[in-house]
This record gives C-alpha cells, structure tokens and sequence, in this order.
C-alpha cells in the first residue's frame, strides 16, 4: 500500500474543514423573484401595456364599448405574465427561472428579465397567469406575495386576471362588475400559453436592453369564442366553466407590438 | 490512522448547524417536531421553511395575538384552543369579530403536517396560505394582508422577536405566515393510549380491544390509523344541513362532490365536541346513533357506497365502540404547556 504523508493528509483535512466552514444563510429565504440575480450576463426587458380597442387603457374616466354594446368603466386591471422562455435561431430554448411579474394597469413600467444568455432570439413565450406549482406552494414574495390583492381569501389560489368596473348594463345592484379569474387545475384551468415569433431576430448581448412591448386587449374579455355582455354575468368571482371561456377570450387580445432597442 | 480518524471528524464537522436542521427529524429535542415511528412522510415541505425554536416561538405569539383581527377582539387561538385539542370550546359554529357566525364546526388542529389540504372543503392547499383563510374572512378576523403586515411592523416587541428568528429586521407577509405555520407544525398528537399500546407501553382493556375490531371492520376505511382520517372528500350520509352546505363542490365545482366534506381525524374527540362539519352531533352517542340509525332511516343519494345501509350496532357494540374511541384521546397534548 502506498505510504500516506501525514502532510498531505492534514492539508486535506485544513481544505475540508475551511470548506465547511461557509454555512448557507441562516434561514434561506427564495431569491427575490423578479431579478434572478444575474450576475454578468445581459438581459432584456418586456412591458405590458392594457389597452382598450388599442389606445391604452385610463382607469375610472374613461368610457368603453364592449361587443354586445355596452358602455363600461374600469376601476381595476391587473394580471400576472409568467414561466417566459425564449427560443434561439437554432432551436435552442432558454427557461427563465423565476420569472413572475404582476401587470398592474395603474402603474405600467418595463420589467427586467436578467441572465439571458447572448444569442440571437427568434421566439418569445410566457403563461397567462401563475403556474400550478405555486399556486400550492404555500408563502410568496415580489410580486407573488399574496399580499397584492391577488390571491383568493376562500379557495386558497392565484386570481390569475382581474377587472373589475362599473356599467350601466351590469346586473349587480351598484351597477359593478367584477371578474376574478383564477383557477389551476383540471378543468377549471385558466392558464394559457402565449406565444409570438419575433417580427425581427432579437440580439441579446452585453451591455443592451431591448424592451419587447405587449399590448393587452380589455375588450377581448367579452368577444372571441365566448362573447358576452353584463346582462349575462357582471360578476365571475369562482373557478369553472365561466372563467375558462373568458381567459380563453382574453388569451386572443395579447399582441407584441414591437421591439425597443 | 489517528490522522484518518482526524480526517473523519472534518467531514462529519461538514453537516448542517444543527439550529437549522434541514431536516426536520434532527430538531426535535427543540422543535419539539417529531415524525413517530409509524407514520407516513408528512404532506408539507420544510425544505422552504426549516423549523427554528425562535421562529416557533414567534409562530406562537402570532398566533394569540387578536391584533390580527380587524377590532384587535379575535385571534386565531379564539377559535382554536389548547384544552380543546385546538378547536373551538362550547361553540356549534365559530363565532369571529363583532360576534358573527360562520356556518362550520372549528375543527381541533393537530398532526396539520400529513394533510394534503385543509378545511372540511379541502379550499387551502398549504398549510402557509391556509392562515390567510380566517384572516380575511369577515366572519373570522376581517383583516387584510397588508393591513397585517403594518400592524405587525409597528410594534417593537415584533420588531425584536422577527430580528431574533429571522435574522434580519424585514418583516413581510412571507415571514408571518411561514411563521405560523411553523407553529401549527409542531402540534403533534401522539400520546394517546392508543399510541402508547402501538409502541407496547400499554394495552387495552377486553372491551377496547372488541371496540378496536367493531372499528377496524367498520370505520378504518375512512378513519384510516394512525392520522384516523384518509384525507379523502366523502359523504357520511349527513343530510345537507340548514346552511345546505355544498362541501367539497364548493371548491372544484364538480356536482358528483356535492355534500362531500373531509374525513375528519378521531383523535381527541373528547376535546373536540361538538362533531360534524356543522357541529350538530352534541355527543358521541349521536355521532353513532347516526352511523347505526340515522343513514338507514334517512337515505341520501349521494352517501359514499361504504355506508349505503348505514353501520348496524347494537347496544354493546356501541359501547365497545366508544371504549376504544376513548384511547384516542391525547390529554397531554390538550394539556401541554409549550402549546399556551
Ligand atoms: C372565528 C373562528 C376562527 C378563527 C378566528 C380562526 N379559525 Fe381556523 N378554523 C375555523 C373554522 C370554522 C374552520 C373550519 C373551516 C372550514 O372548513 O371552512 C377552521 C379551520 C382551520 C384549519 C384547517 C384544519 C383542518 O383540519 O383542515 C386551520 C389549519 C386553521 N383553521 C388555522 C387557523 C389560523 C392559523 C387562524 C388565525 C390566522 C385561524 N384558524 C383563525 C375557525 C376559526
Ligand atoms: C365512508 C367513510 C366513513 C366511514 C365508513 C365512517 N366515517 Fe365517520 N366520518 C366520515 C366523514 C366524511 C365525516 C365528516 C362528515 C361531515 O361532517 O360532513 C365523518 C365524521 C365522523 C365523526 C365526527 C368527527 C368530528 O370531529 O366532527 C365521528 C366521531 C365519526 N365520523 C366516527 C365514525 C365511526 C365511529 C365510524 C364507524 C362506526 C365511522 N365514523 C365510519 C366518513 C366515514
């Protein structure tokens, strides 16, 4: 047997011992969710923008025209985009860890999405709303704390889409409505897949930031597959066949307007 | 060979600190949490909220606290209360702020960990964002979430306590309701006799022992040991009740789960009562007259097949029955003081 040299030997334990030494952080929390932490590589931004019959949506003033023809105000517009993955020229598709980001009509800005590997890009997709696995995975922080007026106090879940308003046709005393739409699971799932082909290959590289600008369509909730108008429902506040037909309506009003360098 | 055994001793230097134990098992002796011998792996993850002492303690006073509630009247311990193995003492229904009622039975809260969802109607999926049920219920605490997290932030002696378990100052919604729910975690209930004669430290008596078997042909396949419960949504053959409570449809919508409720763990029925959903069986004679009476004499279509013609017992069976029900009875835990 070859001869271990007490030397080497107790170098080996000073290497195991200094490596053992680096505890993780005492109580390891998840990484903020909207900044991965992209530490070097480069990245690109997106903005959604809700718009109503394509001129950005302006909550409370002003007034809208849904299909069935009803005349209708928003009071609140908000939804969350997530799971966005992007395909390079070659076939190539990049996840984007942790990425969730809560459209708030009221306050429309770029979000950042961090550590994309350079490359040229020719496909953008990304679910409508938050996926199943955290949907169930108990407390959330950014833009998922279930502190945002976006997740149900009755049957534990993501409201994956909200509007909520006033009409004159609305059935409900106060003449409100309100669509809550959420739902995770077998049937009553209101996730969607949306997926767009660049109109021009996008480079991502170091130091650029292109922004792809997404306009939502408020009046796409009430036309498409499954019209509707307030005298039918003014309120859908559960999961179920309601909110199927509507998120599928609101899938078809997304539209990737451009690319900002 | 005193140099490998040197080399030994790095390595085994390498494991976690022991305060922050990844899993779960290693804490007991603090924690106070402890999967017992014969019971499945637990439903709820730790691997995101790793049990700490000082975030349990903190779990606790959250807990307690009625600032919680909209009025600062109601906590969540109002309603779930040690010397009622956590449910509500001396009420059919809950009752919350301003005296408002609700439409069900505060269950008692214990082994919370091996259940794959929460409420009789299975609407809380996490054990985390179950807290935020009776939060926002204005039948119960009528709060809002950031509401909460004011409140809390305001006070120095959370200031403090939220530095000491966590380890930095931030205090947010996550952390509230991780740590609660690592409060809710640690209520185990292991030490009834019917525990104790598992672990062979006692055995039943000639009419426990006939009782076990009256239970075991006709009640463990819903009341499944060692939780008591197999977590499924069923009917017992209850009629819909005055609040004609859907159950379980409320949830998934599904019309072939209308009536269904969870089956309920019979641990610590003694602390528990009164018993159903909606609290209207006062005794457990009643619950049994029901099961032995009450199903046959009043059929309801959608009762689980298992109990189309009800459970005939007659009166020694009855008696057998509540004999061995009797060793489900955990005192030391209704009694324990690290729960007050
Ligand atoms: C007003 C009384 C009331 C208050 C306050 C209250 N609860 Fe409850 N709790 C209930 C009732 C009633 C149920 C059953 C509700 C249902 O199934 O819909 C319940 C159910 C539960 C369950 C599910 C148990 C099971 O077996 O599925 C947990 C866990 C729980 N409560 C924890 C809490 C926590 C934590 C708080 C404080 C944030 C709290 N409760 C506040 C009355 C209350
Ligand atoms: C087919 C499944 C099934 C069988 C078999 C069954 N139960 Fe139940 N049991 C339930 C369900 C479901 C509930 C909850 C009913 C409700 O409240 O709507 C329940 C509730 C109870 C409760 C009330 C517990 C509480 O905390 O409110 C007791 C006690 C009980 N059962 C005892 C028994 C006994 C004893 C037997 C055997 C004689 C038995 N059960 C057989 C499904 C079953």
């Amino acid at each position: 047997m070859k001869r271990i040299r007490p030397g080497v030997l107790l170098l080996w334990i000073f290497i195991l011992m200094a490596a053992c030494r680096k505890q993780p952080d005492p109580i390891p929390e998840k990484a903020p969710l909207i900044d991965n932490g992209g530490i070097g590589l480069p990245g690109l931004r997106v903005q959604f923008t809700p718009t109503v019959n394509g001129a950005p949506l302006v909550l409370r003033s002003a007034w809208y025209r849904n299909a069935a023809g009803d005349s209708f105000q928003v009071s609140d517009h908000k939804y969350y985009v997530s799971n966005f993955t992007l395909q390079t020229d070659s076939g190539a598709v990049v996840k984007v860890p942790e990425s969730y980001f809560l459209v708030d009509a009221a306050d429309v800005h770029p979000r950042e999405i961090r550590n994309v590997p350079p490359g040229t890009y020719t496909r953008i997709s990304f679910l409508l709303g938050v996926d199943s696995a955290r949907n169930v995975s108990g407390a959330q922080t950014g833009d998922l704390e279930q502190s945002k007026g976006m997740f149900w106090d009755w049957d534990a879940g993501y409201i994956m889409a909200k509007l909520e308003g006033f009409s004159p046709q609305s059935i409900l005393s106060g003449s409100d409505f309100y669509f809550h739409i959420a739902g995770f699971s077998g049937r009553n799932n209101v996730l969607q897949t949306i997926s767009f082909d660049l109109p021009t290959p996008l480079l991502v590289k170091a130091g650029e930031m292109p922004t792809l600008q997404f306009q939502s369509d408020v009046a796409s909730w009430f036309s498409g597959a499954s019209p509707f108008g307030f005298a039918d429902y003014s309120s859908v506040m559960a999961p179920g066949p309601q909110a199927v037909a509507i998120a599928n309506n609101y899938s078809k009003g997304f539209r990737l307007v451009r690319i900002d360098p | 060979m005193p140099l490998l055994l040197g080399a030994l001793l790095a390595f085994s230097g390498c494991r976690k600190d022991p305060a922050i134990p990844e899993n779960p098992l290693a804490a007991s002796a603090e924690t106070g949490f402890h999967i017992p011998a014969g019971w499945p792996a637990p439903y709820y993850s730790f691997s995101e909220n790793p049990l700490k002492p000082e975030i349990i303690q903190l779990g606790k006073k959250l807990f307690n606290d009625p600032k919680l509630s909209r009025d600062s009247t109601i906590s969540c311990g109002s309603c779930h209360q040690p010397a009622g193995a956590f449910s509500q003492t001396g009420h059919i229904i809950s009752h919350g702020v301003d005296g408002r009622l609700g439409t069900r039975n505060s269950p008692g809260l214990f082994n919370l960990v091996w259940h794959p969802s929460l409420m009789w109607d299975g609407g809380a999926n996490n054990l985390e964002t179950q807290i935020l049920i009776p939060l926002q219920s204005h039948v119960e605490m009528e709060m809002s979430p950031q509401e909460l997290v004011t409140r809390v932030s305001a006070q120095p002696i959370y200031q403090k306590a939220f530095l000491e378990a966590w380890g930095t100052p931030e205090i947010n919604l996550a952390r509230i309701l991780k740590s609660m729910a690592q409060f809710e975690a640690t209520l185990i209930s292991d030490g009834a006799k019917w525990d104790r004669v598992q672990r062979r430290q006692a055995s039943f008596t000639a009419d426990e022992a006939r009782g076990e078997k009256v239970f075991m042909a006709n009640c463990a396949v819903c009341h499944k040991p060692p939780l008591f419960t197999d977590f499924a949504f069923r009917s017992n053959g209850l009629s819909a009740g005055v609040a004609n409570d859907s159950g379980r449809m409320r949830i998934n919508r599904n019309e072939g789960d209308k009536y269904k409720f969870k089956v309920p763990s019979l641990r610590n029925l003694a602390f528990t009562a009164p018993y159903f959903h909606d609290g209207r069986a006062a005794t457990i004679d009643d619950v049994l007259k029901h099961y032995s009476e009450g199903i046959a004499a009043q059929p309801a279509p959608y009762t689980d097949p298992q109990l189309h013609n009800g459970i005939r017992l007659d009166a020694t069976e009855k008696e057998q029955l509540k004999a061995f029900l009797q060793t489900l009875n955990d005192t030391a835990f209704a009694r324990n003081p690290a729960f007050r």
